[in-house]
């Protein structure tokens, strides 16, 4: 991550029923009721990586050098032996702050 | 003999003129200090839905402009607009940004104030020789408030024209997309998300209604990955200009009218939840209204000066300097409908909107880089004049415009410089 490899970031999440999940305002929301700041199922997450990689993202040419501050929790699931990312919680110390634009994954 | 020295007075009809805008509206303080006394502590400014507050003793607080305001609901279920500072030395009352309260003590003495704003306990009261008349020292309420479909706006000016008048024909916007709720009613309870950019607030409305000129060009991706889907061939939105679609409005609102264009909205699956929010949509309206309802985009709409209405979200702003600004995206779910349709709602918001969705950052960026471009003093005009020569003058006042025309920023602009140098009292004419 810290090297911008999200292509081999990516190979390391199962391939379905995976969330990586940014929440707003609190860290315990209810995702069906509550907008989140960023709530991804699989399909979306690769997304998210093509566009980052896109040479598009207008923020990105070239990024700033940027501080957050939060927790990640990770689940894993062991699958043939190996650990994969089931799901990935990012709890921002800033999510019910106004916040400059995240153009990047944490 | 003392001569007061005074900044010299600024020329706003010189400065908003024709097609053309100059760039100091963006950078010069005393622009931004007089838009607070013009704008920001005068007109109908948009603060929260009335879906926010739900229950007695819910509050929010709100900035209008550079003073702080508490948003409460009593116990008679009203919504009550107070100055956010306590009567006995000015400190701020509330510092919570939202929650539900039976009263409000000051941090400082302890001064307590009921939800209707009636003060409780001064603390100590036998220092005041159990003299101070406590219905004099109630919280202040705004000098005026008003609420349209929900939407509960304030103005700081004691005079001037009412919410409706102001408003003007902007309601039929604001009704198009209120009426997707099979009870008409939206619910802003879901949460906000909150986002700042480096540039002036005037840069959000430029931007925000006009996804079809800057779209392909700064949401790239975004755009391509839609087309991919959708099959829609992106060419043809600029093959196909619609003329009518953008509008200004009297009273320096703005609207992109989908009525006429062929755009539709994306096509979605026929869900047994999908099936139940169109049939009470039919059951509401009959079919036809229904019909246009679910067929058409909704508009895309400004209320002067700090609400936008876009798809999927109310978005709220409010100038923090002259190159700052704090923008709220307040998802709109939709009393009535299905608990399905309402998530999926939340999804698509996420999508494209937020700090982190696939649009609104290329905005943000755009807009900052806006600010430094505003900067360079070299032809400081900004050109404003695609579509005018085909730009038709509403019946009703204000003009329509074809996809990417800017005559929509041509109107907000000249209600702005009205307003500005006093001529307008700010109503929708």
């Amino acid at each position: 991550m810290d090297e911008h490899r999200y292509q081999e970031w990516l190979t390391l999440w199962e391939s379905s029923d995976t969330l990586y999940w940014v929440p707003c305002n609190d860290d315990d929301i209810d995702p069906r009721r509550q907008v989140s700041i960023i709530y991804d199922d699989h399909d979306r997450l690769v997304q998210r990586v093509e566009r980052l990689l896109s040479g598009t993202v207008l923020a990105l040419q070239p990024g700033r050098q940027e501080l957050w501050a939060g927790q990640a929790l990770h689940r894993l699931r062991m699958r043939d032996g190996t650990h994969r990312i089931l799901s990935k919680k990012v709890l921002l110390n800033n999510s019910d702050q106004e916040i400059p634009l995240v153009q990047f994954l944490i | 003999m003392a001569t007061e020295m005074r900044p010299p007075l600024i020329d706003y009809s010189a400065l908003v003129s024709g097609a053309r805008v100059h760039g100091s509206l963006y950078r010069d303080e005393q622009v931004y200090q007089r838009e607070l006394d013009q704008i920001w502590h005068k007109v109908w400014l948009y603060l929260c839905h009335e879906s926010e507050l739900p229950n007695p003793g819910d509050f929010l607080r709100r900035q209008m402009g550079a003073q702080p305001v508490l948003v409460v609901r009593g116990d008679d279920n009203a919504i009550r607009v107070f100055f956010n500072r306590c009567r006995h030395r000015g400190n701020l009352l509330c510092n919570r940004e939202h929650g539900n309260a039976d009263s409000f003590r000051c941090p400082y003495h302890a001064w307590t104030y009921a939800k209707d704003g009636a003060l409780l306990e001064p603390t100590f009261e036998e220092g005041y020789d159990n003299n101070l008349s406590r219905a004099d020292f109630g919280l202040t309420p705004v000098p005026r408030q008003d609420t349209y479909r929900g939407l509960v706006f304030a103005s700081l000016s004691p005079t001037g024209p009412g919410l409706r008048q102001h408003l003007g024909q902007v309601t039929e916007f604001i009704d198009l997309f209120m009426d997707v709720s099979p009870t008409g009613e939206i619910d802003l309870n879901s949460g906000v998300q909150k986002l700042r950019y480096r540039g002036n607030w005037k840069l959000l409305p430029e931007n925000s209604l006009e996804g079809d000129y800057h779209g392909p060009f700064i949401h790239r991706f975004a755009f391509e990955m839609h087309s991919r889907r959708s099959g829609l061939n992106m060419s043809s939105l600029y093959e196909n200009q619609v003329p009518d679609v953008i509008r200004s409005l009297p009273g320096g609102h703005m609207v992109e009218d989908y009525r006429g264009a062929s755009m539709t909205p994306p096509k979605r699956a026929m869900t047994p939840a999908r099936k139940a929010y169109l049939d009470a949509l039919e059951a509401r309206y009959g079919k036809e209204k229904a019909q246009q309802l679910t067929s058409t985009i909704p508009p895309l709409v400004f209320v002067f000066p700090n609400l936008i209405y876009i798809m999927t979200h109310i978005r709220r702003f409010q100038p923090i300097n002259v190159g700052e600004t704090y923008v709220y995206y307040h998802p709109v779910l939709l009393k009535g409908a299905p608990e399905e349709i309402n998530a999926a709602r939340l999804r698509e918001h996420e999508f494209g909107f937020g700090p982190a969705g696939f649009i609104s950052p290329d905005d943000i960026e755009i807009m900052e880089r806006n600010q430094i471009g505003v900067q360079a003093r070299g032809n400081d005009w900004q050109h404003i004049a695609r579509g005018l020569h085909r730009v038709r003058q509403m019946p009703g006042g204000g003009t329509a415009g074809y996809t990417m025309d800017e005559n929509h920023l041509r109107g907000m602009w000249q209600h702005y410089a009205r307003v500005m140098s006093g001529e307008s009292d700010g109503n929708a004419r």
